[in-house]
């Protein structure tokens, strides 16, 4: 029974810079998603003939950032490559990237970022274009090609196979989700904005590449299942064939690629028609002077300012945006612990309940930092009590609208009867079946329901009773 | 010496599908064309690459989107909804 | 009735503008003569009627109303089918690129019809500026106006035989080893190629990025002059320009130039060649400048770098000829993807092909280091003698070709023989520097060119010193077509 095995895990990261304006080499918009196929093109991301591309300024800028964040060296001269192969989505049949076989000319090199309970280095950062999109329609004889994303900015960003748990690889991404978040480079939760391929080896065996994971969350689970699968073939003295994998995000699996994924001749060479960028000390030093806020700085300042617990600051500043919300609510009403306590514990559960649609945040909340800092003003000056606060606090969330403490005392009749809050689960109940459908498998959903019946009732309701309430019924 | 494979695994690198004529016409000269290419062979050379083309960073292209107004791959062009239509591709999204 | 079509550039603007004919009137006898001799001469693709037309009529109505003209009013500019042109079709001589119509200008080309130029036609090229006779376009050899049964040289063929048989003004060409002089020395033009990046690359169909500039080509310096006064220029569409002091000028004196003759080119040159340049070097001596010969050995290595170099760069700018934005017409439906770019990619012709391969098998990983590298750096050698030998003479002179043009034909089957040709010009193109092809004389009624080089930036000591000679030597250079 192997119980044991040393494994070694490495990850090579993309993160497109969602921060810029522009693309990597053309004026085109950075952000692609709102536009209709083959809308946001001109010459120069389209690949047509007798085209240049124009580096964009703000791209070395930012990559910048994210070196000296991840303690990288930064050389003074960086180069870019062409990297050659043929793809439906590639409009030069080459890609534009940094190499560093002939020499170090990427961006940056040898860094290191902790991640709590531990540390990993990082090989190497680079600049690079992102390929146009192509889709595949079931049944056609064809594929469908749109270039919008063609010519968009990654980073990349590979460390060296420091890993060793699928637990370590989650709290280093998160980290680094946070960091690029801080250095306004990357919105992690836009739709493609993030890729991830790892590479593992357990003991002796070969290599197993994992491609294909576009979310950081799925990064823990690809590597568990991978590291299951090799574990079991291990006890069964199965050889781990070293190859690369594609992880399936629906059916949450590592499958064989079925490309044959043949040894890659690239012929890199330097691109001629991008003069070596020369970036001087002096640009470095006003670079280091003009970083933003980093998360770690961020939550020692959180700790000794406004008195936070560590376990509060750390969960604040996993998002740069949840972050902002409590610093700007606080500012309007200084009660950081309550502020901070509220967001945590309450606010944070209607977050997730909306983190399936992408880009999701606390942003799309109607309650405001301000509402917020009203609501904590009322407690503390004893206007309302906690629990008609949370109530506020509920109907605020849902609606927008902040009952005010006059209002409340005339409006706030509460309703205890249990016969009258059940009809107006009722009520709701049959108005979002769907909702209900999903209540019943995900146990976070009951909460969209009593906001419902709040909304219903005014809030006249205890938001505690009419849940238990709610789930009594769902379980019917 | 160059050959015939040789030849024909660079012409799939290229994309390119020589026939069984071209490839023995190709033999000769290619070779021909490499062999003259050995004279830099003798050369022992301590100079680093020629990139004497140099931008600083400052100079570079400023962070701004600009619409590109005329259309760029003409409407009629193998489209369908605005997408491009390609030959098929090996992977399925 | 062609009595306008041989004219200079400054003698159209001049006439133009003091009204002593019309725009509309000088274009029509250029269309008219290229009507009657191009069927014989084929130097042009595809001939833009009805726009020059138009053109030229705006011209003159802007003349009659009193307001403002361009500084090159009214002249007819060919345009090698490299360059892109915008609403107008854009082949390179090639079937793969065959229907395509860029829909952006050139920077050259905006900047000619801000000083009003007419934009006449596209002018053929070997496929893909690969080649130095213009027998690898698709559309067949251009012929020169001194002898139909001769090549033009190449690859800017069709620009250079349009200007000597009076077909256009003057014609913008492209100059990767030789393309822009070697043409121009064939056809006893003036062809000049400027130091690399000077001249914007926008919009120039790339063959070999780091060795190609566009040039001019004019029946006299002074129009080569004009030409580059317009199109030179910091661009902030192609990184790989610089800031220069223009404008040129036609007027100064190009006495007591220090000039050396750089006898490694003569001594490979066919006698009659090396007889004309000899002579040449006789009259610069005797307008009083200094003139001495010089043997650079590393020249030896030129060539196999250029090779190189240009192959490589070509194997990688041709990659993205895959049909599926543009080019010509090919249902993708049913292909699989491999097999449709192969299919598509059969387009290119033999030496396109051939140059591909090379360029590859330099580039692969066993090979890099061997070849390209070391090519890139027998271009920083050349580049560091040759700045050394600038800090002595004001330009170097030599052949622009080691041979008289040949009939059609003669070496098409050898494409190593081909490559030799160009043994005269790479140097410029490797080290980025400028250099200029004068006519210099003829041998048996077949032309002969001066080559006029020297280091980056300085175009205009090679201007004085072309003047000087175009004043002194006056060669005829008015074809007999």
């Amino acid at each position: 029974m192997i119980s044991s095995y040393y494994t070694k895990i490495g990850l090579e990261i993309h993160c497109q810079l969602t921060g810029l304006k522009s693309k990597l080499f053309c004026s085109c918009h950075c952000n692609y998603r709102e536009y209709t196929p083959n809308e946001n093109i001109c010459p120069t991301c389209t690949g047509l003939p007798g085209t240049l591309p124009l580096l964009n300024q703000k791209a070395i800028e930012k990559a910048a950032m994210v070196c000296i964040a991840l303690r990288c060296t930064i050389p003074n001269i960086i180069l870019f490559y062409r990297k050659h192969y043929f793809y439906l989505d590639l409009p030069k049949n080459f890609q534009l990237t940094q190499y560093n076989a002939h020499g170090i000319t990427s961006i940056g090199v040898d860094g290191l970022l902790g991640y709590g309970q531990g540390e990993a280095r990082i090989r190497r950062v680079q600049l690079e274009e992102d390929p146009g999109r192509l889709s595949y329609v079931t049944g056609s004889s064809g594929s469908l090609i749109d270039y919008n994303r063609a010519g968009v900015p990654l980073v990349e960003i590979v460390t060296e196979p420091d890993f060793h748990d699928p637990k370590d690889v989650r709290l280093f991404l998160n980290k680094l989700a946070s960091i690029v978040e801080h250095l306004g480079v990357c919105d992690t939760r836009l739709e493609g904005a993030v890729r991830c391929d790892a590479n593992i080896s357990i003991g002796d065996s070969r290599r197993v590449e994992i491609k294909n994971v576009s979310s950081f969350g799925d990064v823990e689970k690809a590597l568990k299942f991978e590291m299951t699968r090799q574990k079991a073939m291990l006890n069964y003295e199965m050889e781990i064939r070293g190859e690369t994998r594609h992880w399936d995000e629906q059916r949450k699996i590592t499958k064989q690629s079925r490309t044959k994924e043949e040894e890659q001749d690239y012929r890199y060479f330097y691109e001629p028609d991008i003069p070596s960028i020369q970036i001087d000390e002096d640009y470095l030093k006003e670079l280091h002077s003009k970083m933003p806020e980093l998360p770690d700085e961020r939550k020692e300042r959180f700790i000794n300012y406004y008195k936070l617990t560590e376990h509060v600051s750390k969960v604040l500043i996993e998002h740069k945006d949840l972050a902002d919300y409590f610093e700007e609510s606080a500012k309007i009403y200084f009660a950081p612990k309550e502020i901070s306590n509220i967001i945590v514990t309450d606010l944070m559960s209607y977050v997730d309940d909306n983190s399936k649609k992408p880009g999701s945040t606390i942003r799309n909340i109607k309650l405001s930092p301000k509402q917020l800092a009203e609501i904590v003003r009322m407690i503390e000056e004893g206007i309302v009590n906690r629990k008609t606060a949370k109530q506020i606090l509920y109907e605020a969330v849902v609606s927008g609208k902040l009952i005010t403490s006059t209002e409340n005392e005339t409006n706030f009749r509460k309703i205890d009867d249990d016969g009258l809050i059940l009809r107006s689960i009722e009520n709701v109940f049959e108005t979002e079946s769907l909702a209900v459908r999903d209540a019943k498998k995900n146990p976070n959903v009951s909460n969209y329901l009593l906001g419902k019946v709040m909304e219903l009732t005014k809030g006249r309701v205890d938001p505690r009773r009419t849940l238990s309430l709610i789930n009594k019924k769902l379980l019917e | 010496m160059v050959s015939k494979d040789e030849i024909k695994h660079l012409g799939w690198l290229a994309r390119l599908d020589l026939s069984e004529e071209e490839l023995l016409k190709y033999e000769s000269q290619i070779d021909r064309i490499i062999r003259h290419f050995d004279i830099l062979d003798g050369l022992t050379l301590d100079i680093l690459e020629s990139t004497y083309l140099t931008k600083s960073v400052r100079n570079l292209r400023i962070d701004q989107a600009k619409d590109f107004t005329e259309s760029v791959l003409p409407k009629t062009r193998n489209r369908k909804n605005g997408y491009l239509k390609g030959p098929k591709s090996d992977v399925k999204q | 009735m062609s009595r306008l079509c041989h004219l200079s550039i400054d003698e159209v603007t001049e006439g133009i503008r003091n009204q002593h004919f019309s725009a509309e009137e000088y274009v029509s006898q250029i269309l008219e003569r290229i009507a009657k001799l191009d069927i014989d001469i084929k130097a042009f693709v595809s001939v833009n009627t009805d726009d020059a037309i138009e053109s030229a009529r705006r011209i003159d109505s802007r003349i009659r109303k009193g307001e403002k003209i361009g500084y090159l009013a009214g002249i007819t500019v060919g345009i090698k089918d490299n360059i892109s042109t915008k609403g107008l079709r854009t082949t390179c001589a090639s079937r793969i690129l065959a229907d395509y119509v860029p829909p952006y200008d050139a920077t050259v080309i905006r900047k000619l019809k801000e000083s009003d130029a007419i934009v006449i036609g596209k002018l053929n090229l070997d496929e893909f500026a690969m080649g130095s006779t213009t027998e690898f376009s698709n559309f067949g050899p251009t012929r020169n106006p001194w002898n139909l049964d001769y090549v033009t040289g190449g690859s800017s063929g069709g620009s250079a035989a349009a200007v000597a048989a009076a077909e256009c003004t003057a014609s913008l060409g492209s100059d990767t080893g030789g393309s822009v002089r070697c043409p121009a020395s064939f056809c006893s033009v003036v062809g000049f190629k400027p130091t690399y990046g000077l001249v914007s690359r926008y919009g120039l169909i790339a063959y070999s990025n780091s060795l190609e500039q566009i040039g001019p080509i004019a029946r006299t310096v002074s129009g080569v002059i004009r030409l580059m006064n317009v199109i030179s220029g910091v661009d902030p569409y192609d990184d790989t320009t610089r800031t220069v002091a223009s404008p040129y000028s036609s007027q100064s004196a190009g006495n007591h130039l220090r000039i050396a003759l750089l006898n490694n080119l003569t001594v490979n040159a066919q006698p009659e060649v090396s007889k004309c340049i000899y002579s040449a070097m006789d009259t610069f001596s005797s307008t009083g400048c200094i003139c001495e010969e010089i043997t650079l050995d590393s020249l030896e290595f030129a060539l196999a770098s250029y090779y190189v170099i240009a192959m490589a760069e070509a194997s990688s700018n041709l990659a993205r000829y895959d049909n599926i934005r543009y080019g010509f017409n090919l249902d993708p439906e049913g292909y699989e993807w491999n097999s449709y770019f192969t299919k598509v990619r059969s387009n290119f012709g033999e030496e396109v092909k051939r140059r591909i391969i090379v360029g590859t098998y330099v580039l692969s990983s066993g090979y890099y280091g061997r070849y390209y590298l070391k090519a890139q750096k027998v271009r920083a050698l050349l580049r560091r003698e040759f700045k050394s030998l600038y800090s002595n003479y004001d330009v170097i002179i030599a052949p622009t070709m080691p041979i008289l043009p040949f009939r059609i034909g003669e070496k098409i089957g050898d494409p190593v023989k081909i490559y030799y040709m160009d043994i005269d010009t790479v140097v410029s193109n490797l080290t980025g520097m400028p250099a200029i092809s004068i006519p210099a004389g003829f041998s048996n009624g077949l032309p002969i060119g001066l080559q006029i080089m020297s280091d980056e930036f300085q175009e205009q000591k090679i201007f004085d010193a072309a003047l000087l000679f175009e004043r002194t030597a006056k060669i005829q250079v008015r074809s007999p077509i």
